[in-house]
Order: C-alpha cells, then sequence, then structure tokens
C-alpha cells in the first residue's frame, strides 16, 4: 500500500481507538473521585433549608447545566472557537515563522544576527504557552488593563475581535518557532547548495532565486513545521483556553472533569486528538524523504 | 589547550544551583512553612510585596519566597523522577519494540494513542483518580508518567533505527554480540546526547504539567484545610480565612492555594501566581540548559569512559559531600530536640502531682498547688430519652444535637410516662396581647396574631406530654415577625399544666455552645441553664429534640411536624385553624437528673522567677482514671522543664462533677498572668497522638513539632470547627489558642510521646520560633 495512503488512514483509526479507550475509561475514572467546581464564577448552587440550616449543594452534573445550553449547540460552538485560534495560528505560523526562517538562513553568515535569532526562536519554543499566556495576562494589565474590558487589549473572554490576539499569541509561538527554526535550517541548507552559486554567479537577482530556485525545494518543510508546531499549540489548547475564558473545546474538555460529564470529556479529547492526528499526518506526509542533492 | 566549552559551565552550574536548592532552600528560608501571620494592622491578606515580606504572602500570611525555598526539594523531586520514569519507560518500550515486527506496531499505535490527547487532560483525570488524601508523592509521579512515555519512546526508537543500520553494527551482528550487550555496550553510549537532552525536555514537560495542574486545583501529594478566621481580632469583608495547603509545601499546591483559577487575582493579587511562576520558569531553563550541556558534551564523546576520568570521580564526590553536609547540617532549633529527648526518658509513674510539681521546683499559682474546693450541683445521671412505642431516642453529647434535655429553674428532671396531646406552635392571642409601640413601627406579634385561634383553646395538656414547636415567625404581606422566646413559649405550656414537654426546635442541630460568628446563633437553651441554674433535680422534664427526632417517634400518631417549622403566613388558610390534637399515643421522657457533691481538687504550678507580663504556655492536663497518666506527662515535665526556666504552668486539672466551674477556679488563680498558648491533654491510651484546635495556624505547626520530637501521631488534615470544639474546662479559656493533645487508633500508651512533644514545643519556645505565640 502506498505509504501516504497508509498514513492517512492511520488517522481515522486513531481517532476510533481514542473514543473507544475513553469511552470505556473515562466513565469508570470519574466514578473514582468526587465532583468539584471546575472554576470560580461557576453558579451551579441550589439552597436548600433544611433544619440545619441553608445548605448549598453544587448542582451542575454536565457542561449543559453550566452554560444552560445544549450539549450539541455547545460543542459545535466551542469547536468552532478552538478551530479559529488554531487557524490563526497556522496562518501566523506560516507568514512570521517563513519570514523569520528566511531572514535567519540569509543572515546564516553573520554569526551574530543569524545565532541570536535562531536562539530567539529556540527560547520561544522552550517557554511553555501556559506561562506565555499568565505573562501576556499581567503585561497588558501593568500596562493598563481594566477588568471591566481594558484600555490595551482584553485580558480573558472570547470574541472575533481584539479579544483573539493574546490567546492567539499565547498559542502560536510555538508553532512559529518550530516553522521558523525548520524553514531556517532548510533553506540554508539550499542556499549552500551548488547551483544556487550558480544562480549566484549568474548574477541572478536575490529574490528571484529565492522565489523560483529555493521555495519549491522549502515549501514541504515548511508544511513538517507547520504541521509539528500547531501539534504542541493542541497541546497546550484546554490550559491556554482555560486561562484566557475562551470556551473552547480545551477548556470545556477540562470543566468536564470537574462535573463528570463524560460525554463532554470525551468529545473535547476525541476533537483534540482528532486535530493532533490530522496535524500529525500532514507532517509526516510532508517531510521529505530524501535531500534534493539526491533527488 | 583545547577550547572549553561555555555551556558545559552553564550546565554545571545550573545544576548545582538546583542541588543546592532543593537541599537547602528550606534552610534558608528566611522563615519557616508553619509561620503565619493572620493579622497585620488592617492590612487585607495576602499581603502586598513588601508590607510584610518583600515577595508577599500567601491567602494565609505565609511568606510566598520562603514557601518557594521550602517547596523546591518537594517539586524538583518530583519532576525529576516523573522526567526519569518517563525516558526509562520510552528506553525500555523502544528497546523491547526492536525486537520483532508486530511488537513494533504495538507499541507505536499506543504511543500514537496516548500522545494524541493532550497531556493537560489525561493528568487531570489520573491525577484526581489515583492522588488522594494521604496518597504519596509516587502516585503523582504515576500521573506523570502515564502521559509522558511516548514523546521519549519515539525519539529514542528512532535513534536506535538509526544506529541499527549504522556499519559497525554488521560486524557486531557478526561477531554474534547478544541483544543486551549491543543495547549496553553499543547504543547506549551513542544514544546519551539523545537521552540527555530528552531527559532534560521530559523534566521541563513535568514541570509545567504541574504548574498546569497546579492552577486547575490538582496538586502532589496531601493537603490540609486550614481555617485561620480563629485567630482573628478583626473581620475584613470579602477577605478569604481558609485554603487547602499542600502538605509538605510545593509550587504546585502554592498555585493551587492562591486560587489562580480566578480571572480577578491578576489584578489583584498577582505576585501569588508571579513568585512561584519565576520559580517554575527558572527551573525549566536551568533543566533545559543542563540537558543541552550534557547532549554538547557527549555529542562526539563516549560517555561510558568519560566516567572513569578524574573530572568526572571530582564531580560525583563533590555531589556527594553536598550531600553529606546537607545531612549534617542542623535543621532550625535542632537543640529542642535534646528537650524532647530528656522529657521522654523522664517519663515515670507519679503518684502525687502536688508533690511532683514541689520536688520539680515549681512555684504554686496561689497559695498552694492545690486549688481545691466542695461542690454540689444538680447534673444529669444519665442521659435524656424520650419513648414512643417502640422507638427510644436518646441524647447525645456530640455537636451538632438532636435531642437535649432544657433544665432551668422552671423545669426539671424526673421520669414522665402520660398521653401525648400536640399543640401546634403553641400559639395562643391572650398570652400575646398587641402592643403599639410606636406610630412608625410595623404591627408586632400580638397585633398579627390577635386573629388566629387558640392552639390551647378546647384541648387539655394537663398532666399530658406537650409536643410544640418553635414558632420561628409569622408572616403578614411583606413584613415578617420573629417569633417568641423559646422559654416564653415552653413557659406557656408549664403554665397550662404539662406533665413534660417535647419541644421541636428546627435548628437546634446550628446552634453553637458559644457565640463564634453572627451566622450561626448561640443555643439559648444552654444560655438559660447558665443564666438560671436548676436547684432541684425534680420538676417538669423538657426536651428539646429536632423536627427529624419528632417524626420518627410520632410516626405511629401520623404527625409530621415539619409542615410547622416553617414561619407561619397570617393570611394562609392553614393559620386559621388551628392542629392542636389529642395523638391517641403515650408516651415516656426521661431526665434523669441528680444532686452531686465532690470535692474537687486541681493541682497547679508554674515555673517560678518568670515576669508577670510574659506570655505562658499552660499545659492542661485532664485527670483521668485508669489508663496511661497524663499526670506521669506532667511530672517528666515539671523536671526537665523547670530548670531550664520557660515559661510554662502545669495544671493537672480535675474535672468532676462541672469542669467549667473548676477551670473557672484555675483562670482565677491565673489572674494577672498572661496565657499565650494551651495544651491540652486528655487521654493517652492508643497507637498515635491526635491533635484537634481550631486555630488553623497550629494545625502545621503541632504536626512539625509531633515530627520533629519523634511522636507517634496521626496527620492532621484539617481545622476543628469552633462550633464543636470542646475539652473539659474551655468555657474560661474560650478565647485562648489551644491545641488538645488525645489520642486514637489501638492499644498503647503514649505518656512519652506527648512528653517529648510539649518538650519539644518548649525548647522552640525558649529558642525563639517566630511562630509560636507569645
Amino acid at each position: 500500500m502506498n505509504t501516504t495512503l497508509a498514513r492517512i488512514l492511520r488517522v481515522p483509526l486513531t481517532v476510533a481507538a481514542i473514543w473507544v479507550v475513553l469511552a470505556i475509561a473515562t466513565p469508570l475514572a470519574m466514578a473514582r473521585y468526587a465532583f468539584y467546581v471546575p472554576r470560580p464564577g461557576i453558579t451551579c448552587t441550589s439552597l436548600s433549608f433544611t433544619p440545619a440550616g441553608i445548605v448549598s449543594t453544587f448542582t451542575c452534573r454536565s457542561l449543559a447545566d453550566i452554560y444552560h445550553r445544549s450539549f450539541e449547540d455547545l460543542m459545535v460552538d466551542a469547536t468552532f472557537r478552538s478551530v479559529a485560534l488554531l487557524l490563526g495560528a497556522g496562518v501566523l505560523a506560516l507568514v512570521l515563522g517563513g519570514l523569520i526562517g528566511v531572514t535567519a538562513a540569509l543572515l546564516r553568515r553573520r554569526a551574530f544576527a543569524g545565532g541570536g535569532i535562531l536562539g530567539l526562536t529556540s527560547l520561544l519554543s522552550a517557554i511553555p504557552a501556559f506561562f506565555v499566556a499568565y505573562f501576556l495576562q499581567i503585561a497588558v494589565i501593568v500596562l493598563g488593563a481594566s477588568e471591566t474590558g481594558g484600555r490595551l487589549l482584553p485580558v480573558f473572554g472570547f470574541g472575533y475581535d481584539e479579544h483573539l490576539v493574546l490567546p492567539l499569541v499565547a498559542i502560536s509561538l510555538p508553532a512559529i518557532a518550530h516553522t521558523a527554526q525548520l524553514a531556517a535550517t532548510r533553506i540554508g541548507d539550499v542556499l549552500d547548495a551548488d547551483f544556487i552559486t550558480a544562480a549566484n554567479a549568474k548574477g541572478l537577482r536575490t529574490s528571484w532565486i529565492l522565489a523560483v530556485h529555493v521555495l519549491p525545494h522549502v515549501r514541504p518543510v515548511v508544511l513538517e513545521g507547520l504541521g509539528g508546531g500547531l501539534r504542541i499549540s493542541v497541546a497546550s489548547l484546554p490550559i491556554v483556553e482555560f486561562l484566557f475564558k475562551w470556551g473552547g473545546i480545551g477548556q470545556l474538555s477540562l470543566e468536564a472533569v470537574g462535573v463528570h460529564d463524560a460525554a463532554g470529556f470525551v468529545f473535547g479529547a476525541v476533537v483534540l486528538g482528532a486535530l493532533f492526528a490530522v496535524l500529525g499526518a500532514i507532517a509526516d506526509i510532508s517531510r521529505p524523504r530524501a535531500l534534493f542533492r539526491s533527488a | 589547550m583545547p577550547r572549553r566549552d561555555p555551556w558545559a559551565y552553564i550546565g554545571l552550574a545550573a545544576f548545582f544551583a538546583l542541588l543546592f536548592f532543593a537541599l537547602f532552600g528550606e534552610r534558608i528560608a528566611p522563615h519557616q512553612a508553619i509561620f503565619f501571620v493572620p493579622e497585620h494592622d488592617h492590612d487585607p491578606r495576602p499581603y502586598d510585596p513588601g508590607l510584610v515580606f518583600p515577595l508577599g504572602s500567601d491567602v494565609l500570611g505565609r511568606d510566598l519566597f520562603s514557601l518557594v525555598l521550602i517547596g523546591a526539594r518537594t517539586t524538583l523531586t518530583v519532576v525529576l523522577l516523573g522526567g526519569l520514569a518517563r525516558v526509562a519507560a520510552g528506553l525500555a518500550l523502544a528497546g523491547i519494540s526492536t525486537w520483532s515486527r508486530p511488537l513494533r506496531a504495538g507499541t507505536d499505535w499506543l504511543a500514537d494513542l496516548v500522545s494524541a490527547v493532550p497531556a493537560t487532560l489525561v493528568a487531570l483525570i489520573a491525577v484526581k483518580v489515583l492522588v488522594k488524601g494521604d496518597t504519596s508523592v509516587f502516585m503523582f509521579i504515576g500521573a506523570l508518567l502515564i502521559t509522558g512515555w511516548a514523546g521519549p519512546y519515539r525519539v529514542i526508537r528512532a535513534e536506535l533505527d538509526r544506529l541499527a543500520h549504522m556499519p559497525f553494527m554488521e560486524g557486531v551482528r557478526a561477531l554474534g554480540v547478544s541483544r543486551s550487550d549491543i543495547l549496553r555496550r553499543h547504543h547506549l553510549p551513542h544514544l546519551v546526547p539523545v537521552l540527555a537532552l530528552n531527559t532534560s525536555q521530559q523534566v521541563v514537560a513535568s514541570l509545567v504539567l504541574v504548574a498546569e495542574l497546579g492552577v486547575l486545583g490538582a496538586f502532589i501529594g496531601s493537603v490540609r484545610g486550614i481555617n485561620i478566621e480563629e485567630s482573628l481580632n478583626t473581620f475584613i469583608l470579602g477577605q478569604l480565612n481558609s485554603a487547602q495547603i499542600a502538605d509538605p509545601p510545593e509550587w504546585g499546591g502554592l498555585l493551587a492555594s492562591t486560587n489562580a483559577r480566578a480571572i480577578s487575582t491578576l489584578w489583584t493579587t498577582r505576585w501569588l501566581f508571579l513568585v512561584p511562576g519565576v520559580a517554575f520558569a527558572l527551573t525549566a531553563v536551568a533543566v533545559a540548559a543542563i540537558g543541552f550541556a550534557v547532549a554538547r558534551r557527549y555529542a562526539r564523546r563516549n560517555v561510558l569512559e568519560e566516567l572513569r576520568t578524574r573530572g568526572a570521580g571530582a564531580l560525583a564526590l563533590t555531589v556527594a559531600a553536598i550531600f553529606i553536609v546537607s545531612a549534617l547540617v542542623p535543621d532550625r532549633y535542632a537543640a529542642a530536640r535534646s528537650w524532647a529527648d530528656d522529657a521522654r526518658r523522664a517519663v515515670v509513674a507519679t503518684g502525687d502531682s502536688e508533690r511532683a510539681f514541689a520536688d520539680a521546683g515549681l512555684a504554686p499559682l496561689g497559695g498552694s498547688f492545690a486549688l481545691e474546693r466542695d461542690t454540689t450541683q444538680v447534673v444529669e445521671a444519665a442521659p435524656a430519652t424520650v419513648t414512643v412505642g417502640g422507638v427510644t431516642e436518646t441524647e447525645t453529647p456530640a455537636v451538632p444535637r438532636s435531642l437535649e434535655p432544657v433544665v432551668y429553674s422552671r423545669t426539671g428532671g424526673g421520669v414522665v410516662e402520660a398521653r401525648v396531646v400536640f399543640v401546634s406552635r403553641g400559639l395562643s392571642p391572650a398570652d400575646y396581647p398587641p402592643q403599639q409601640t410606636s406610630v412608625f413601627a410595623g404591627p408586632d406579634l400580638g397585633t398579627l396574631i390577635k386573629d388566629l385561634p387558640d392552639d390551647y383553646e378546647g384541648i387539655d395538656v394537663r398532666g399530658k406530654i406537650v409536643v410544640l414547636v418553635r414558632l420561628a415567625g409569622v408572616a403578614a404581606g411583606s413584613r415578617t415577625v420573629s417569633g417568641p422566646a423559646v422559654d416564653t413559649l415552653i413557659e406557656n405550656a408549664l403554665k397550662r399544666g404539662a406533665a413534660a414537654i417535647l419541644f421541636v426546635d428546627p435548628i437546634l442541630s446550628r446552634y453553637a455552645d458559644v457565640a463564634t460568628s453572627i451566622s450561626i446563633p448561640v443555643n439559648p437553651y444552654r444560655r438559660l441553664e447558665a443564666s438560671d441554674p436548676v436547684s432541684d433535680p425534680n420538676g417538669t422534664p423538657v426536651v428539646v429534640v429536632t423536627p427529624a427526632i419528632a417524626d420518627r417517634l410520632l410516626a405511629p400518631a401520623g404527625l409530621s411536624t415539619a409542615p410547622f417549622a416553617t414561619v407561619l403566613d397570617a393570611g394562609s388558610a392553614d393559620a386559621r385553624r388551628s392542629a392542636s390534637r389529642d395523638l391517641g399515643i403515650t408516651a415516656r421522657v426521661s431526665v434523669p437528673l441528680v444532686r452531686a457533691t465532690a470535692h474537687v481538687r486541681t493541682i497547679a504550678g508554674e515555673t517560678p522567677g518568670v515576669p508577670i507580663d510574659a506570655g505562658r504556655v499552660v499545659v492542661w492536663a485532664v485527670r483521668r482514671s485508669g489508663g496511661a497518666s497524663a499526670v506521669d506527662v506532667l511530672g517528666a515535665l515539671a523536671r526537665t522543664l523547670t530548670p531550664r526556666r520557660v515559661p510554662f504552668v502545669f495544671v493537672d486539672f480535675d474535672p468532676a462533677v462541672d469542669a467549667n466551674t473548676n477551670a473557672r477556679a484555675v483562670a482565677t488563680a491565673l489572674a494577672g498572668r498572661r496565657v499565650a498558648l494551651m495544651l491540652v491533654i486528655d487521654g493517652l491510651d492508643g497507637a498515635r497522638l491526635s491533635f484537634d484546635t481550631p486555630y488553623g495556624d497550629l494545625v502545621p505547626a503541632i504536626d512539625t513539632y509531633a515530627q520533629k520530637a519523634g511522636a507517634r501521631y496521626v496527620v492532621t488534615r484539617g481545622t476543628e470547627s469552633i462550633t464543636s470544639w470542646s475539652w473539659p474546662g474551655i468555657a474560661p479559656f474560650i478565647s485562648t489558642k489551644t491545641i488538645l493533645i488525645g489520642a486514637t487508633g489501638g492499644q498503647g500508651d503514649l505518656r512519652a510521646d506527648a512528653a517529648a512533644l510539649v518538650a519539644y514545643v518548649a525548647g522552640r519556645y525558649a529558642l525563639g520560633a517566630e511562630e509560636l505565640p507569645r
């Protein structure tokens, strides 16, 4: 069987396997710990007047209880919110990662500049999105936001507007860094090739060389970097959404753990697993099997 | 001379920095984790950086910087073990997967599956399932392992694939080298850079996961529920006085206990996240630097050969020396341990505490060591009971109460067996004539009920047992008037000739014996008993019960009191007719009282020469007959502590007849002396000491003392509620910080443990421990 086809077929198999395993294991696991309030601000409390006084009971038993929306409506909306973040992160990674990669490759002979760019991207990829999210929120607050909105940027909440900025930065940094590093390495290799030296010797413009002779070799690598980087973004999606109260599928999955909503958790985990598997397949399929020199 | 790699130095510096903080963090911390500052002028907690502590405090008033230093050991150990476990599992599975194709396909598929779901989700569920109140950190490491082995597995497997196709492998295979030898001698040296880098990545990943789980409220190890409300003099609205804290302290727990999930904390108390957050981030960078340095160094060197060099030996020796130094450097207040050992050895049978105090050189509190008096009092001879048919309900002393007698001058004791009549809420307009207090005031109770039927009309309660439900209030439109006082309701039934009263109080189980909070009502029956005590054991027995108990008793009559346990709507149809009736059953109410006379003899002595204004620690040993005697502990403490001049008072307390009245005699003898802390010892027969206190800031401290003193004890997981807080003689000392020391579980003699514990406290007190009240 064709390797690419086999790799593509592994995606639904993996997703189905995740679904089966989680559908069996999640209810069993949830039966072994007590309900808890997943985050402050959830008002799922019933007050009952008993002889012992007023007793407050946490009554939410599903995500639908928390959000007062139907399960299907909630999950579809949450999935769109998460996919929107990932798409934004993908675009940023392609544009910024590609540009940084090209710049680092062109400056590869200047140790300080080239090394500095690569060092910076290494640092960015090493800082977990969780810390980036928190530090960004604090930075924006220190720079003058207010709890009701903010003069600079909103530091939490959902919206396809300026609300996107901070979660997008937090979630896309690893993808940008990963794409930039792979692109820089690959473009550097191509720029050192004999046929580029020949092109330079012929007096072709750098922009022409890049567009016509370099980028065709680099495109698969950029896609590979994008796939790998976005996998890191998917991994940090739950905590980033939770911190920004984004209301995406990652946040709902974390909240489902508290209210023992097995269906909500399994759905969220399967969606994230599917995204993970698809991105993994993109990265694997895009990975060049041989260097251009021997092709 | 070959150029030295600067990364090697950076890696070494990072390694030694982490090692130093892990081993010495607790010693160099400015304060201990058991040091709380519950109040600081009128500043709200958590304190801003610079106010009390340079980097601020946690929600309970502990130094955040110190907590980070103290938590370094647990956190670093867990993430290191978690990272190593992930890599070890990855290495093992990668090695196994080379044995056959199906095995490899299976492990590949499993790795795909594990890594497809974000680790935070799986780890959160795993921690919730695995980590319970008292589970060890190894369960947490297990949760880290479950979620993270797939990454190292993939990387190592790819590296093994690469190595398998190297030219030297043909020779190795031709020579017939075994699989294990291939892995150990030919693959492992090549794997070192990958393993080093991967281990550092996995340690960082574990660190991030610990931080994320902390924010989500899940953390390593056990928790303590700490409530410091009772240690406060001023109540600040909106201030959090209770929190779940990690035991032992660790960084994820710091994030969890700071309520970091609440977005508002970013504006108000962001240092709660920033201080541990920066520690997490710096550690991540340091670990990454170590991994990078090792990977670079061994990219082209054989690590097995390097292990035989002088440099490696020097490094190993340095590390060993650091460990030895950390083991030898004494911890804080180490001298107090010798106090504990001395007291432990000094425990012998002490028959006469007065003689023991005199021999030890203690000074009497008053004219003599003995505080004596003869006391006569009407006391309960046995628990009160109510019997209807085959159902008997008995008084339980434990809080919350569901049945208790009301014994004051207008009631009394005795046994009554008679028919039962129900008088609903005992409402009679004649008892409450309307009163016009002001032209601006709303109608009073008498006005609201003047047209309602009389619950006593047409029913003869003389010589019968009256069932009466406490009237919570009467509502008319938007206005609600509170019901009469409980004694008024009881006495209205008494004056009509009731032989006994079963008084149903819907909020009986909510009462506190002493005033603690405006939201918790004080028991009105106890107040009556204290202000108007009974003098004759014979009288009319009155028993107060909850609606649940009343309904159980009166089920044969088909009566449920629950509908009457609410505010009465004066305009409702129910209010227009009385539910009073003869229930057609007989009951037996028993409140056995006797007049008791006893000679009470409490022995009290103090360390001589202590200035009158010095804060004292009172060791209050409750005298019990039989079993391990707390008096023996007092004797040992008196002998060992008196020469050391610590400001301690020793009380061999006689709880006979009326413990609170007896305690007042001791309080009188203590007059003028300031009591900073009381240690109450009550019962030492058991396998382990147990501690109880409503002062949450003392909870971690007493456990620490017991551990340092080498005492057998059970970890105190929570703070006692002040409403259920009681010990013999509590009344005059209700506002004094107190720890109740008892015993629990099985057979055993805990005198030596108790003596060691108290002596250790004395040692710390003498050495100036900051957390002890003075």
